[in-house]
């Protein structure tokens, strides 16, 4: 371009940011897990310790859901299936190769093999967004029908009975490498706080790369994306298998608490994991984590106390979050927090 | 630089544009002219691979470029300002730019493209807002900040005075003339006030087909191009 500029007086503008800033709130994440990791058994009994480890796995897969939808604008209803796929790919494999390593190598693996073919046929086949959560979520349910009816001997993988709607009841607890004994549940837990706090790490880093960048432009405005050339079809293809692989750990690390069933599929499973990113805050990776916790915190209580139907309640946080919360719990606390500061500046 | 030879586009039993001929020259421009529903953003949809024609052949720089998907035409060197502001309305004008930097260059040149852009473009006052909350005639200049940032080399400008002020929109006259010297432009524009500041070659469309193709001064005064679109009060 031949135009001449003035460069004089212009608002100084931001240089492009680079990897700096992450690489100083990665050792922060590490560092609050690890304290979490180590601290919380102490304080906590036995029963309160495997329950932190299923809200922290449940916490890995709304982060899942949190990335590929809150940023990557894909309405995707399948991260039940990656999640199920990754507790029942860990089972198999734990027992059928005796190493628990191998295990988590396949509940990462398998959940990112299947969503890349499957992504393949989604975005090459430049599939709408509404056809992409219907088909997602038939996804999910024909996994679950399928396992649901695996009872018996002719559903046998390897040494590994698929068991039908009772699941896999043996999966065996995680195991350091060339370890015979298996971890003890606070060591797991801590292994699961490690893993969300990786995974955080890792959507962070993504967030900041080019991809990730153009991964938010696609959400804003596809079209225009393609037009500066850029083919959205790899980008979301990316998302898609790394928010698959998110949520295969974090079946993995569920598996480690609680027995692998055909449930992890369901319906139900697909719906709540939606909820955790629509009241957390979706565009934030923090509101998911929230989110999730917020709700599970309730269910539990509401659950255990038996005073009010769970499931109602949850329908009205619901309706009450969609009406008057629109943005969800984090960005509404961010903004909050930014008025505070403002009022305090001018004070 | 662009050659499209008898190209056709037909929605169903619609046709849309009829055995099209045109081609343009390196750093040439045009203006592209004609009645609502007469072809013209379709024309720019098939050049730019957003719709595959039905009949007919489309090269670029020598090159086919019939049923190459859009990422690859605009990678090619084809830059298109769509009607309505295309822009990604939930990120900052600065994001908006940088965006469609990052394609193309990196770290300090970058870094000078931008500021050049966003100077040329006098995009300074709101190159920290979002988008979506700028008035129509900043996110014209938001999206043609970007598509000229890529130095493409044919950009196609589909009505880019829309919503702008009378000195903005000389101002985007002597930008594009002052473009033209670097690149091939293609403007579609219903103004017919911002077609002479631009002047040089104006094409007709009607009916998809190209009705009258010549200098500013000629077409103007075609009596069938004042029946069909100018109105024969205006001389």
């Amino acid at each position: 371009m031949s135009v001449n500029t003035g460069a004089a007086g212009l608002k100084s503008l931001p240089a492009a940011q680079g990897f700096m800033g992450e690489g100083l709130v990665a050792g922060l994440v590490l560092a609050i897990a690890a304290a979490a990791a180590l601290g919380f058994p102490f304080v906590a009994d036995l029963y309160t310790t495997i329950n932190a480890t299923i809200f922290v796995s449940l916490c890995v897969l709304s982060l899942s859901l949190g990335l590929v939808w809150g940023y990557g604008g894909i309405f995707c209803l399948g991260q039940a299936a990656f999640f199920g796929l990754g507790g029942y790919s860990y089972a198999i494999a734990a027992i059928n190769f005796d190493s628990t390593s191998m295990g988590v190598l396949c509940s990462l693996g398998v959940p990112m093999v299947f969503s890349a073919a499957l992504g393949y046929f989604i975005f090459w086949g430049r599939i709408g967004d509404v056809y992409v959560g219907v088909i997602t979520l038939t996804v999910s349910l024909i996994f679950s029908q399928l396992l649901n009816g695996s009872a018996g001997d002719n559903y046998v993988i390897g040494q590994v009975p698929l068991g039908g709607f009772n699941g896999i009841p043996s999966t065996p607890q995680l195991t350091l490498p060339g370890a015979a004994d298996a971890l003890s549940p606070e060591a797991i837990f801590g292994i699961a706080v490690i893993c969300l706090a990786l995974a955080y790490i890792v959507c962070r880093l993504f967030l900041a790369s080019r991809a990730g960048k153009v991964m938010i432009a696609i959400r804003e405005n596809e079209t225009r994306a393609e037009l500066l050339g850029y083919d959205s079809r790899i980008i979301k293809l990316i998302t898609f298998i790394l928010g698959a692989g998110i949520a295969g750990t974090a079946g993995m690390l569920f598996a480690n608490c609680l027995t692998v069933t055909p449930n992890m599929f369901s319906l139900s499973n697909t719906a709540q994991i939606v909820i955790w990113v629509l009241i957390g805050g979706r565009g934030t990776l923090l509101g998911p984590l929230l989110g999730c916790l917020f709700i599970q915190l309730l269910s539990t209580k509401l659950g255990t106390s038996g005073v009010l139907n769970p499931e109602l309640l949850l329908g009205a946080i619901l309706i009450f979050f969609v009406m008057f919360v629109p943005s969800g719990l984090a960005p509404a606390l961010q903004d909050a927090f930014a008025r505070i500061v403002r009022r305090t500046r001018r004070g | 630089m662009i050659k499209v030879k008898n190209l056709s586009k037909r929605f169903g039993g619609v046709v849309a544009l009829s055995s099209v001929t045109f081609s343009i020259g390196e750093n040439e421009h045009c203006c592209v002219i004609g009645p609502n529903g007469a072809g013209k953003s379709t024309f720019f949809k098939c050049l730019t691979g957003q719709l595959q024609p039905s009949e007919g052949d489309i090269s670029f720089k020598g090159q086919p470029i019939n049923g190459l998907q859009p990422h690859q035409i605009a990678r090619m060197g084809i830059g298109i300002k769509t009607q309505v502001p295309n822009v990604f309305d939930g990120l900052t004008a600065f994001e908006n730019v940088r965006l469609a930097l990052q394609r193309v260059c990196s770290g300090a040149d970058l870094q000078s493209r931008l500021e050049e852009i966003v100077s040329t473009m006098h995009l300074n006052e709101v190159i920290h807002q979002p988008v979506g909350k700028l008035a129509h005639g900043h996110r014209q200049l938001v999206e043609l900040a970007m598509v000229v940032s890529q130095r493409p080399s044919l950009i196609l400008l589909d009505e880019p005075a829309a919503g702008m002020t009378k000195a903005e929109s000389t101002r985007l006259a002597a930008l594009i003339k002052n473009l033209s010297s670097n690149h091939s432009v293609i403007v579609v524009e219903h103004d017919m006030q911002f077609i002479k500041l631009i002047g040089g070659r104006v094409t007709v469309f009607n009916r998809g087909e190209i009705l009258a193709d010549d200098d500013v001064g000629v077409v103007l005064n075609d009596r069938r191009v004042k029946d069909v679109y100018l109105g024969k009060q205006v001389a």
